[in-house]
């Protein structure tokens, strides 16, 4: 809550990824009660309101990560607009996204609803704030139970609320916040059935963690399969009772998605009508796939540190160091692989298994919207809701080092302590990006 | 000796962070403030020779340079830009790109003021400086200072309607003070990790 409530308040408005576009879709909801028209273009789009702030102190520095904040009173930030300024379609590229998050940050949006315009985004903001607080009990659960000691749970908890990407996400305006806390919940019931086995509790938190997940946003239909693989895996693979109780358990969420995607047709019918280009698998994986600034960029930069506009980056040599704790994390898994306990190597193998198949299902996913509208789609942070899994597995490798190499350190706590300093160097990038 | 280098190597990905961090903290960027002279609005052509007089707020300190950002809509061209502060005056030659800044170096305490000519000589026509607003775009640039960023970061956080930067600035530095302690302390008790364990 205090790293949300900190970057909530020192992120510029709108300088959020993508944060315009869904706070329009809160305000459609929040002053009309109804969904965003179904369609993602449209001129001029946002509410008049919203334009004008984005004039004053987005539109002159976005993308030009060397210009600061434009002043203060260029935007005249403290005048409360006429009800006709904020009406808005929602028409955009959130219009296809399911509710759930947006309602949610409208019942705060609602509390300033006679309030000017930048009170109203931080009200919004904070429904991804007190959303991280759960998603953060969720990942140290997760890392209680897959580790088996408090140990393991404080080294995933504080990792995941020290980690940058993730920080942002959950102190913006942005349903990324849903999903991660979603995919954060159904990781902690994995966990919990694969200790306890399969109970109630957990087969219900699994399901609530399906429904928030289809409610968040279209991406986690690409997480809901994997899920469910997690989870029979959890309850013994060889037996049919496993696979028949996961998806019982996530046929809620299952049902909601696929509601959901019936319900969303026209926008994202819409949102496929752009130009088509002709491109061939082979012309994508070379154009695209191997491009190694664009896999930098997406997998290492995207995923740990990409702020604003994703023109807020650390300098170069972080993202060296987050690459070599990593590549000692896989050393640590290989060299320890033989001493490992097997919960942890079932956390080992299920994160690499699990970020396998969602990068392979997001490129495919790519590859169809490049060919339907000659756009890409990815960006990193869409790995993130597997994030308390994958910092538990890099917690593991580093432990297993320091082990192998007689260490008198425990090696995992390495991971937070290393996301920590690099989340206070991301405060000192936003200072200088925006108010120097 | 094998553990202290088995140490090392592991607490390596730490200890280059915590040089970054060292590094980033001991070099606070500039500080900025756009300033605008009272005579330049509408003054967005120069044919020939532009003058204008900035004063520079107290609150900056220093100038150490100015810089000229030039809007969307300038003319990309070469210009002589000269900066005068008590008499002491810089020149240096410039091409203006669209979107992009310029700037001269110039040495005065804050709240003098500060003379700027720009000269467009083979332009052969008005050269467009679009800035901000339709007027040149002008910012002094004073010493290096967290304390000024975060100042401004203070006052921009408060059009969110609520005063709560210091605190919540101060509650956050807690927090990975915390994080820090606790990483430091669980990474010096692996036996009692492993005991922990059931």
């Amino acid at each position: 809550m205090a790293r949300s409530a900190f970057l909530s308040l020192a992120v510029p408005a709108f300088h959020a990824p993508d944060e315009n576009e869904h706070f329009d879709y809160v305000q459609r909801l929040a002053e009309t009660g109804r969904l965003p028209e179904p369609r993602v273009r449209c001129e001029p789009g946002f509410s008049p309101e919203v334009r004008e702030l984005m004039a004053a102190w987005v539109d002159p520095i976005r993308f030009r990560a060397e210009e600061p904040l434009p002043p203060r009173d260029d935007y005249a930030w403290n005048v409360a607009s006429a009800p006709a300024d904020r009406s808005t379609t929602g028409c955009g590229p959130a219009a296809p996204y399911p509710p759930g998050y947006y309602a949610a940050s409208a019942s705060f949006y609602t509390l300033g609803a006679r309030a000017p315009l930048p009170p109203r985004i931080w009200l919004a903001r904070l429904a991804s704030c007190l959303l991280g607080l759960v998603a953060a009990a969720a990942a140290y659960a997760f890392g209680r139970l897959a580790l088996g000691s408090v140990g393991g749970g404080l080294v995933t908890g504080l990792a995941y609320v020290a980690q940058p990407q993730a920080g942002m996400l959950f102190s913006s305006v942005n349903s990324d916040a849903l999903l991660l806390t979603a995919t954060s919940l159904a990781l902690a019931a994995v966990a919990w059935l694969e200790v306890r086995g399969a109970r109630a509790p957990s087969l219900a938190l699994l399901a609530v963690g399906g429904v928030l997940g289809a409610l968040s946003k279209s991406t986690f239909d690409l997480y809901l399969p994997l899920l469910g693989l997690l989870a029979a895996a959890a309850m013994g693979w060889s037996r049919l009772r496993s696979w028949i109780l996961a998806a019982l358990a996530l046929a809620p969420g299952a049902a909601v998605a696929a509601w959901w995607l019936v319900a969303s047709a026209p926008a994202r019918a819409d949102y496929f009508a752009g130009a088509p280009t002709a491109i061939t698998v082979g012309q994508y994986l070379q154009a695209v796939i191997l491009n190694p600034e664009r896999l930098k960029m997406i997998w290492v930069d995207e995923y740990w540190m990409a702020w604003g506009w994703l023109d807020a980056l650390l300098p170069g040599p972080w993202y060296l160091v987050i690459e070599a704790m990593l590549s000692l994390a896989v050393i640590g898994v290989l060299a320890g692989w033989r001493r490992m306990e097997r919960r942890e190597r079932r956390v080992v193998v299920a994160a690499a298994a699990t970020t396998g198949l969602a990068v392979a299902g997001l490129y495919v996913l790519e590859l169809d919207v490049v060919r339907r509208t000659s756009t890409i789609l990815i960006q990193g942070r869409y790995l993130l809701p597997l994030l308390p899994l994958q910092l538990a597995a890099i917690a593991i490798g580093l432990r297993r080092l320091g082990e192998r190499l007689g260490a008198a350190l425990d090696g995992a706590w390495v991971l937070p302590a290393v996301l920590a300093l690099m989340s206070t160097a991301s405060v000192l990038r936003l200072l200088g990006r925006y108010y120097a | 000796m094998r553990k202290l280098i088995a140490g090392l190597v592991i607490a390596a990905p730490v200890l280059a962070a915590a040089a970054l961090l060292a590094g980033e903290l001991a070099n606070p960027p500039p500080s900025r403030t756009r300033v605008t002279s009272p005579g330049s609005a509408g003054d967005v052509e120069v044919q020939g020779r532009l003058r204008l007089r900035l004063v520079s707020p107290a609150a900056l300190g220093t100038v150490q340079k100015i810089e000229l950002a030039a809007g969307d809509g300038a003319s990309r061209t070469a210009v002589e830009l000269e900066a005068c502060v008590n008499g002491a005056c810089a020149r240096r030659r410039a091409e203006i790109e669209p979107g992009r800044r310029v700037s001269i170096p110039v040495q005065g305490a804050a709240g003098a003021p500060v003379d700027i000519g720009i000269e467009a000589p083979g332009a052969g026509g008005p050269v467009a400086l679009r800035g901000h607003g339709g007027a040149p775009d002008f910012w002094l640039v004073g010493h290096p200072s967290w304390r000024a960023a975060l100042t401004r970061a203070r006052e921009q956080a408060a059009t969110f309607g609520v005063d709560l930067f210091w605190p919540a600035l101060a509650a956050w530095a807690l927090a990975l003070t915390a994080i820090l302690a606790v990483a430091a302390h669980g990474a010096g008790n692996r036996q009692g990790g492993e005991e922990d364990r059931r």
